[in-house]
């Protein structure tokens, strides 16, 4: 009788420590690791702070303003995350952009395109070293070219994923750019009632 | 000799009607062989220079028809681009060859995929209001197309 307490208690102890990870959504980062550094100024002038920003959630995404249909299709989707959250919740996560095109996307344009999104999202923008390490850091490759020869534009292709940090500022689970707003809202809605 | 005039006739007539096929009516009516629904585009504010539309299209016609380019008043240029995704990188293609649509089949553009690149807005586009578009077919011809602005 006393054994079967036993096996049960311990059977119990070791679901409760068991890593469950597998039930992300999105791709776990397993083991979750600290998120690197990611300071700069908001386009509104507010200086945003990765390391400083525990206590809430962050989603950390790369795009540029001169991208017609993913980028955008990425913020609407963001903001129905956030709808889907609702107020209260919302409130603890930050959507922060990061422009892979500092050439063409001033801290203007930035706040244009940002800013028309509300409430929750940051836009920030790095120059030269500061811009290598941050697309080093989070392992985002780029590709700057021109779509159509004589087009007078380019366009910059660039690693589409979403990186979700957590409240301790460790990176707990990724997404692709073609993410559903249901599975993102729910590995949120996870994290923030940890 | 009336079998052989009969036959002469019924001939003439068979080959009439074989050649009806190939002489369809351009009549201007594009309408009828490719419609066009759901043509949409996200709003955009002052300062905004690029954008995207979305539309879908039936080819209601007997051979593959080809989109092959599109233009509007309110836009500089006006491209058809393909997003592509490659691993975990979004890659933004050019496709100048045009979308193909084949005879009795439908072809939808949509976020994350073909799409026509607006390259230049001359002017914010508001939720609301509605985008003049003249669609460029192979076949078909020229097609103008309102599309509805919608909310981001």
């Amino acid at each position: 009788m006393l054994l079967r307490v036993f096996c049960t208690a311990f059977l119990m102890g070791s679901l409760v420590g068991c890593d469950s990870g597998a039930s992300f959504a999105g791709v776990a980062v397993l083991p979750a690791r600290p998120a690197p550094e990611l300071a700069g100024t908001n386009w509104d002038g507010e200086v945003f702070s990765l390391n400083q920003a525990k206590g809430g959630a962050v989603v950390v995404f790369f795009g540029y303003t001169f991208c017609p249909d993913i980028c955008p299709a990425t913020f609407s989707q963001l903001r129905r995350v956030r709808e889907q959250l609702g107020d209260s919740m919302s409130a603890n996560v930050r959507f922060v952009f990061v422009t892979v095109d500092p050439e063409r996307d001033t801290t203007k344009k930035l706040g244009q395109y940002v800013g028309a999104f509300g409430e929750g999202f940051v836009g920030l923008r790095f120059e030269g070293r500061a811009m290598a390490q941050v697309l080093q850091d989070f392992d985002i490759r780029v590709t700057k070219h021109s779509p159509q020869v004589g087009g007078g534009y380019y366009a910059v292709d660039h690693t589409g994923t979403l990186f979700v940090i957590d409240l301790e500022g460790q990176l707990r689970v990724t997404h692709l750019h073609d993410f559903s707003v249901d599975a993102l809202a729910s590995d949120l809605r996870r994290l923030l009632s940890e | 000799m009336s079998g052989l005039r009969t036959f002469t006739v019924f001939g003439l007539c068979l080959g009439l009607l074989g050649l009806l096929p190939a002489c369809e009516r351009r009549d201007g009516r594009v309408e009828a062989r490719v419609g066009i629904e759901q043509a949409y585009t996200i709003e955009k504010a002052e300062g905004f220079s690029v954008g995207a539309v979305y539309l879908v299209i039936h080819n209601r016609g007997r051979s593959e028809d080809r989109l092959v380019a599109a233009a509007s008043p309110w836009v500089t240029t006006v491209e058809l681009h393909e997003s592509v995704s490659d691993g975990d990188m979004v890659r933004m293609v050019a496709r100048p060859q045009g979308f193909a649509v084949p005879a009795h089949e439908t072809v939808a553009l949509e976020p994350g995929g073909r799409h026509i690149m607006l390259i230049g807005l001359q002017r914010p586009l508001v939720m609301g209001q509605w985008l003049p578009l003249t669609l460029q077919f192979e076949i078909a011809g020229q097609l103008d197309v309102n599309v509805a602005i919608r909310a981001r």
